[in-house]
């Protein structure tokens, strides 16, 4: 299967919403209120961390909030040095994907940085850093849910879904990838 | 709404041809809409996206229309697709007041064919 054609391209991962168990956006925004704008979307990789904080990202600005959001990787642990000397608005909220790549003493600048600021809101790998906000979680159901989105006719075998979530220990991201071979090779 | 269609419904084109659209809406209010020759990538790895050439519409007190307009057909990238990666050309229409958005997918290469990638066997010396 060519790659535009595959159900589980990236695009179309990309396209999901994440799913609220228990709770909503909405009542998840009343508690970011709560925490003074403080707080950190905490869970394991693969959770639906990032898409939640663009999610919240594009709410933030079509709120009248400057969201300004910045990515962390195992291979880029540090916050551009712009962002040091940068002057934000009041109005501004600092959306940090991937803090548990910055060290305590970073982490603790970046409370001091961020103090006359709306807000700062984080996603971790732990918790601890800011008040939790969220904790994501995955599940074999939540997996199973969003791949009928995508590939509502012609599913991957209940075996194949489950191998690939097993394999990537919950990761959905991953295992949405792991499918996507499966998908290359055999519809070729 | 906005849709997109071609002449003829032609969707594969040689790089240098021109590309004749026509871009119809019925929208509720009458901000520009922006009409964009555009490649992404599809597949396994992360989306990257492309803007080659930019027109913009303006509606001019009219929510309701059509607009013929042209691209010319850039030298390159070449439309190619493979197992791990795709890219795509497309004609997108976007409005910045609203989420009204039409778009269309065409093919840009010589002989308006696709590129298919295959996959290279190893030599065993």
């Amino acid at each position: 299967m060519l790659a535009k054609d595959n159900p589980l391209n990236t695009n179309r991962i990309e396209s999901l919403s994440y799913r609220f168990y228990d709770d909503s956006f909405s009542s998840m925004l009343k508690r970011l209120g709560d925490l003074n704008h403080r707080a950190a979307l905490v869970g394991p990789e693969g959770s639906g961390k990032t898409t939640l904080l663009l999610e919240l990202k594009e709410h933030l600005e079509d709120s009248g909030i400057k969201a300004h959001l910045y990515g962390l990787k195992k291979d880029r642990k540090k916050i551009p040095w712009q962002f040091w000397f940068k002057d934000f608005e009041p109005n501004s909220i600092i959306l940090l994907d991937g803090a548990e790549q910055l060290s305590l003493l970073e982490f603790n600048l970046l409370k001091l940085k961020t103090q006359g600021l709306k807000g700062i809101v984080i996603t971790s790998h732990r918790s601890g850093l800011l008040p939790t906000l969220l904790e994501c979680t995955t599940s074999i159901e939540l997996f199973e849910e969003l791949l009928e989105k995508l590939v509502p006719v012609d599913k991957p075998s209940r075996k194949s879904i489950e191998a690939a979530f097993k394999k990537h220990s919950g990761n959905i991201r991953m295992a949405f990838l792991e499918l996507y071979d499966e998908f290359a090779e055999i519809h070729s | 709404m906005i849709r997109i269609e071609t002449e003829n419904n032609q969707l594969s084109f040689q790089p240098g041809d021109v590309i004749p659209i026509q871009v119809n809406w019925d929208v509720s209010t009458t901000c520009d809409i922006e009409v964009d020759l555009c490649w992404s990538t599809k597949g396994r790895g992360t989306t990257d996206k492309f803007y080659a050439e930019n027109q913009v519409i303006h509606l001019q007190g009219k929510p309701k229309g059509s607009k013929d307009l042209g691209f010319q057909a850039p030298i390159g990238p070449y439309s190619f697709s493979g197992k791990l990666i795709s890219l795509v050309w497309s004609i997108e229409a976007t409005r910045k007041s609203d989420d009204e958005y039409g778009a269309l997918e065409i093919i840009i290469a010589p002989q308006k064919k696709e590129l298919i990638l295959t996959e290279t066997k190893k030599l065993i010396s």
